[in-house]
């Protein structure tokens, strides 16, 4: 029998005016020892579910179906009794560790909690069991760390630290929900080792939810797929990731594989339909219609003619960045001596895990600030260096060098319509009249994808992928020779995240802009840059063709990096070739029109 | 100086603050470069949709806001003031009786107590003989009078304020929270009272007319409350990558200031406004009550009060006190009921 | 922290500085031949040059300022000044008391008025907020919400004549003297009189500090009770309970300690409409007394001390926030 089974639940939230089912007749089940995961987008209900099951979810919810643990139902208990099943036989695991660990609260005494809702133990033995439990979390020199506030702790530790929560009284269910979603992947890869290791050891079960079939493809014995509240697939791990055979699941894959349709994964199956809706992707030039829109501007000039070696459009020169730090003497290092450059259309990768420095590059590349020592210049003109004043681009530059920023909710005015928002590069810099500046707009959101009646709405009205087309229709309006893409997809659902990256590399080919993109995910990396630049602390560790840096890392820590990718084995494939050679000829992506096919018609 | 209120704006704060309970944001700008957050994935399957939060204003907001329950019940009652300031003469011209005429015959017994209601005065009368009705009416008029300009006055300086403090950071922002500072430590009454003698000129003629020096002076202190609140608002909005996005297209800092920050923060300084006039109608009606606001003969709800207890009058002629008292009640709760109103429908997770 | 406390320490001197500037300015401009009004009524021509030279009102403004300042005026051989020791605020001629010790004077009033009612608008706004957050929407909720919208919405001065009308005047009426109407016992000589005395003002503050702090209590309980750390505790079998009382309450706790810190320090400066209702002789009355009459040094001695007291307790509200949450994490 199985230890906990969930059985055509169905989950509805009310308030006034309208109720919303966010599950709809959902069934699984994990027996006791083994692993299930529970894998959809955002919205899909597969949290929803497990906390609707456990009585989690706050009041105005109405839940039919019914969640058995060992045989009880435990949507039919009170609260008190639910209570007594929560922390003693069904541990949780979220996926935030820092905003699900009480911040005035020691970690000490927030494990011992665990342990004192339950049973009643001395002080002493209280204290003795937590620092074991600690340990077993691999905490290390727990003794010392006990007393500490989680905003001592890293991200990772602060997970180990919900972990040591979840099992502190050896439960037979643990429920994970992306316990590693917000962290780096190789703080990922240790903690999914954790993970299993506690597993085996005390023979718990595991329910595991994640965005990421990638993520648990080492883990899982089962797979459940959900999508808009419905359980699409359910399956043994072997056979999802051989044989899926729902649709959603095929392009779920695809975008776990990071490589969108026909490039590398081609041939098992996955091929054609992999991403939904997007165009082929082919890192070779469209050029089709060079001349396409008029957002290609006067500014683009130099990218229009033939490339004969033109050198480096972007360098980036010693660049070293350090604060002082608020109440100290000493400063923080932030950048240490970078150097790299960027091709005239070019896509470079800045590659590095959260502090490590990559989007202070970006930002001073962008001149949103200046570094303490160091210069940036655009075709061999310095641009941004170390000296006094605010960062500010000379006018001139300005149109030339954009940014893309993470945040699609934060890169766009809320309070200003969409057409506003893509109007502003030509109210500034042009004195071209409203009708023409509307045209303008409207070439730029078909230029990037966007329906027209999106103009006349609020950014709150726009889905992510929508609102970050808008971010990336505003930083190419100028025509600028290089856009500085700031994480631009880690926000997004993982089709989505396909969908955009297609359109950078089609505004490359188009536009004949050159891209850093900023990125903590390797896959998304691999797929759509020439050159890899990886950042650890601050310093560039590893610099050279994405082949050469996937195939043959040459640093300890890159290596590592690429070690720690979820779902390696089963997932991903080293990028072969990237159209033209990266390696030898750099700088001549898709120099000539017509070198490669219409990609998007 | 680290925060020394808490970080929240209005919309989240819950219940109307106090006058000093004024929302602000850290005052430490931004720190040291953010470490690169990894993405928030949103939590799944949470049904409120995103947007709620970003809802567009005025438009859709005004009708969602004439049709909440609070809003609608202050609305009432405002308007009931309002109607009360507005038909004072009319009541006057019906009756017959002057706001300041007294009917020492009619209307105080022989051993010149105040009579209670009856046909003739609705509310009865004062110890002057004076209709409480007609001058509870012409209250409302002083009330509404300084109230609403203080509170705007205080809006416009405090936003400007708040928006060049919060932008430029650096000096100019110490400057100016050291004016704020130093604004928010004087004590109120004891100040007005030493503003009010002033006033007084060198021939006793006073040199602004009460009621203008009334509404200045209440917006001396009212202005730092829209000041530490749009500055807090302006410090989060400053680093929102969509100001960096405008900045990087080759917009001018007024531009950003004006087209990309100020839209952003009218709407959440719009409901402040609203949190603050009952505030401010309150301190006018303490000041008359302490005999340094508005002065007598002029009926004001906080100097008939004031009469009220110093002759112990209300003891015989209970409406002397509740006729002003009650209308305050009303105009204060009606202004309470409107803001909350436009609080839930802007931020429905405190309803 | 030491540094932030530094700079803490010397914005608000700063700010208490210009504030005394500001406040002798007002006050000398206000009063256009001080030493007539500072001076006790009939004084004869010889007080006034007294006056006249102990303030140094011959001489150019800054002059008077600074010899304000530094050396204040010398009563029977004593300088009255800020930078001497024991520092002075001036002397009022028309008490012919120095002005400090007017002010410590009334200051047990005020104090006793503050901490009392600080007391018991806290306990029960903490009380009321919780319950009132545990249930939102319910009816208790909703009378809550109503109760504290009265609160809210009744001045001081009003909700103080009814209380000493409804519970002085007719308790008395039928023979009930629970609550004198007015006066102050010192806690030393009687504590049962000195509460009896202060109840009714007691209980007036805390109405309208009760009608703002228990939504606010309500409103940051919810706020943290939708956090994820709550779900945490609930997901451990925490009982709800210790949910409420012990992790929402501790996270939702700073904003309300900060908000108090400046309620009570807006008291201390002088509940001057309390204090003149129920005839309490505390700061307040002192100050609104000496504006009306002219006593400047006593104006501003009051002044700066409101100021003064508003420095120091926003400071310290400072310091118990942040040792009770040195990362600034909630």
């Amino acid at each position: 029998m199985a230890l906990f089974s969930v059985e055509n639940l169905s989950v509805t939230f009310r308030d006034r005016h309208r109720a919303f089912t966010a599950v709809r007749d959902v069934s699984f089940a994990v027996e006791p020892g083994r692993t299930l995961a529970i894998v959809g987008e955002s919205g899909s209900g597969k949290s929803v579910s497990l906390l609707a099951s456990t009585g989690l979810l706050p009041a105005r919810a109405t839940v039919r179906g019914s969640a058995l643990y060992r045989g009880t139902d435990l949507t039919t208990l009170k609260p008190g009794q639910l209570r007594a099943i929560r922390g003693r036989h069904i541990g949780f695991v979220f996926q935030d560790p820092l905003s699900n660990l009480h911040p005035l609260k020691t970690i000490g005494s927030q494990i011992a909690e665990a342990i004192t809702a339950h049973e009643r133990v001395g002080r002493r033995p209280l204290r003795r069991r937590v620092l074991d439990l600690l340990g077993e979390v691999g905490i290390k020199d727990p003794e010392r760390r006990i007393d500490d506030y989680p905003n001592h702790f890293s991200g990772g530790m602060r997970q180990r630290v919900m972990i040591a929560m979840a099992v502190a009284l050896n439960p037979g269910l643990i429920i994970a929900d992306e316990p590693t979603t917000a962290l780096d992947v190789t703080v990922q890869a240790s903690i999914l080792k954790l993970l299993r290791r506690l597993q085996a050891a005390h023979g718990t079960a595991l329910i595991f939810v994640s965005h990421d079939l990638g993520v648990v493809s080492d883990i899982a014995d089962d797979v459940v797929v959900m999508r808009g509240g419905e359980a699409v697939e359910t399956a043994p791990a072997s056979r999802i990731y051989t044989a899926p055979r729902h649709e959603y699941t095929r392009t779920l894959l695809g975008a776990a594989r990071h490589g969108p349709a026909g490039d590398g994964v081609a041939g098992d199956g996955v091929a054609g339909d992999g991403v939904a809706g997007d165009e082929p992707a082919d890192t070779a030039g469209n050029g089709a219609d060079p001349a396409a829109g008029p957002a290609a501007s006067p500014s683009a000039g130099p990218a229009e003619g033939p490339v004969a070696d033109p050198g480096p459009l972007l360098t980036v020169s010693a660049v070293h960045m350090s604060y002082r730090r608020r109440g100290r003497k000493d400063s923080f290092t932030a950048l240490a001596d970078v150097s790299f450059d960027v091709g005239e259309r070019e896509i470079v990768g800045l590659v590095g895990e959260s502090g490590s420095g990559k989007s202070t590059v970006g930002r001073i590349i962008a001149g949103l600030i200046r570094p303490t020592a160091g210069s940036v210049s655009l075709r061999g003109a310095v641009y941004n260096e170390a000296g006094g004043g605010p960062a500010r681009l000379d006018a001139s530059l300005r149109p030339a060098i954009q940014v893309v920023f993470q945040d699609p909710y934060g890169s766009l005015n809320p309070r200003r319509r969409i057409a506003a928002t893509l109007a502003e590069p030509f109210v500034v810099n042009t004195e071209l009249p409203a009708a023409q500046i509307r045209a303008r707009v409207e070439a730029l959101a078909q230029r990037v994808e966007l329906p027209p009646s999106v103009l006349d709405r609020f950014p709150s009205q726009l889905s992510g992928g929508q609102r970050q087309r808008v971010a990336i229709a505003r930083a190419v309006a100028l025509g600028p020779s290089v856009v500085v893409a700031d994480e631009p997809v880690s926000a997004l659902d993982i089709t989505t995240q396909a969908q955009i990256v297609a359109l950078l590399r089609r505004l490359r080919a188009e536009l004949g802009v050159s891209f850093l993109f900023i990125s903590h995910d390797l896959g998304v990396v691999a797929d759509l840059c020439e050159r890899v630049v990886v950042l650890k602390d601050g310093r560039v560790v590893e610099e050279g063709s994405t082949r050469q840096v996937f195939t043959g890392p040459r640093h300890p820590y890159t290596r590592t990096l690429l070690a720690s990718i979820p779902g390696r084995g089963r997932l991903v494939k080293v990028p072969e070739s990237h159209a033209p050679d990266g390696d030898d000829h750099p700088h001549d992506l898709g120099a000539g029109p017509g070198t490669g096919r219409v990609a998007h018609v | 100086m680290s925060s020394t209120v808490p970080p929240d704006a209005p919309l989240t704060e819950p219940g109307p603050p106090s006058r000093t309970a004024s929302p602000d944001a850290p005052l430490t700008g931004s720190g040291p470069p953010s470490r690169i957050a990894l993405p928030e994935r949103e939590p799944d399957g949470d049904p409120a949709p995103a947007s709620r939060r970003a809802r567009r204003f005025p438009g859709p907001v005004l009708g969602a806001i004439l049709r909440e329950r609070s809003a609608q019940v202050g609305l009432v009652l405002v308007g009931v003031i309002v109607l009360s300031a507005l038909l004072a003469p009319l009541a006057a011209a019906l009756t017959g009786h002057d706001p300041n005429q007294q009917f020492r015959s009619e209307a105080l017994s022989e051993s010149g107590l105040p009579v209670g209601p009856n046909g003739d005065f609705l509310l009865g009368a004062d110890g002057n003989g004076r209709d409480v009705l007609i001058r509870t009416l012409y209250g409302a008029r002083i009330s509404l009078l300084v109230g609403i300009p203080a509170t705007t006055l205080a809006l416009v300086v405090g936003t400007a304020v708040g928006l060049i403090a919060g932008f430029f950071a650096g000096r100019t922002d110490r400057l100016l929270s050291q004016g704020i500072d130093v604004a928010l430590s004087f004590p109120f009454v004891v100040t007005a009272l030493s503003l009010v003698a002033l006033n007084g000129g060198g021939d006793g003629e006073p040199i602004l007319n009460p009621v203008v020096l009334v509404i200045i002076v209440i917006s001396l202190f009212a202005w730092t409350y829209f000041a530490r609140l749009t500055r807090g608002l302006v410090i989060v909005l400053r680093n929102k990558p969509f100001v960096e996005a405008a900045l990087s297209v080759g917009a001018s800092r007024r531009r950003v200031i004006v087209r990309e920050i100020l839209p952003n923060v009218l709407p959440v300084v719009a409901v402040y406004w609203a949190v603050q006039l009952p505030l401010n109608i309150l301190s006018e009606a303490t000041l008359s009550f302490l005999g340094v606001g508005v002065q007598a003969p002029t009926a004001s709800w906080g100097n008939m009060i004031a009469e009220a207890q110093r002759s112990s009058l209300y003891q015989v002629q209970p409406w002397f006190l509740l006729g002003p008292g009650i209308a305050m009640f009303i105009t204060v709760l009606g202004f309470n009921a409107i803001s909350t109103g436009i609080r839930n429908v802007l931020d429905p997770d405190h309803g | 922290m030491r540094r932030q406390i530094l700079g803490h320490a010397a914005r608000a001197v700063s700010t208490l500085l210009i504030v005394l500037v500001i406040t002798f300015a007002i006050t000398r401009i206000a009063y256009r031949n001080p030493a007539a009004v500072l001076a006790p009524r009939n004084a004869n021509q010889q007080t006034l040059d007294g006056i006249t030279r102990a303030l140094r009102l011959d001489e150019p403004w800054y002059l008077q300022l600074w010899h304000y300042l530094y050396r204040g005026p010398d009563i029977q051989g004593a300088p009255m000044g800020l930078f001497n020791w024991p520092p002075a605020l001036g002397y009022s001629f028309r008490q012919q008391r120095p002005v400090t010790e007017l002010i410590l004077s009334k200051v047990p009033v005020t104090l006793s008025l503050a901490l009392g009612a600080l007391v018991i608008w806290m306990t029960l706004s903490i009380l009321l907020g919780v319950l009132a957050a545990r249930k939102p929407g319910t009816w208790v909720d909703r009378f809550l919400s109503a109760l504290s919208y009265a609160g809210l919405s009744v001045p001081t001065f009003l909700s103080g004549i009814l209380l000493s009308y409804f519970l002085y005047f007719k308790l008395s009426a039928y023979g009930i003297r629970w609550f004198p109407s007015s006066g102050y016992v010192g806690i030393t000589e009687d504590p049962v009189e000195w509460a009896r005395h202060l109840a009714l003002p007691w209980l007036t503050i805390a109405i309208a500090e009760i009608g703002i702090f228990q939504r606010v209590v309500r409103g940051n309980m919810l706020d943290v009770l939708g956090s994820d750390y709550i779900r945490t505790a609930r997901a451990k079998g925490v009982s709800e309970r210790r949910v409420h009382f012990d992790h929402a309450l501790k996270a939702a706790l700073n904003p309300i300690i900060t908000l108090s810190g400046l309620e009570l320090a807006a008291i201390m400066g002088g509940a001057i409409v309390t204090e003149q209702i129920f005839g309490l002789d505390g700061v307040g009355r002192l100050a609104v007394e000496a504006a009306v009459g002219g006593d400047f040094p006593v104006v501003i001695g009051t002044t700066v001390l409101a100021a003064a007291i508003f420095v120091i307790s926003t400071f310290v509200v400072d310091v118990i926030t942040h040792l009770r949450d040195p990362a600034g994490a909630t």
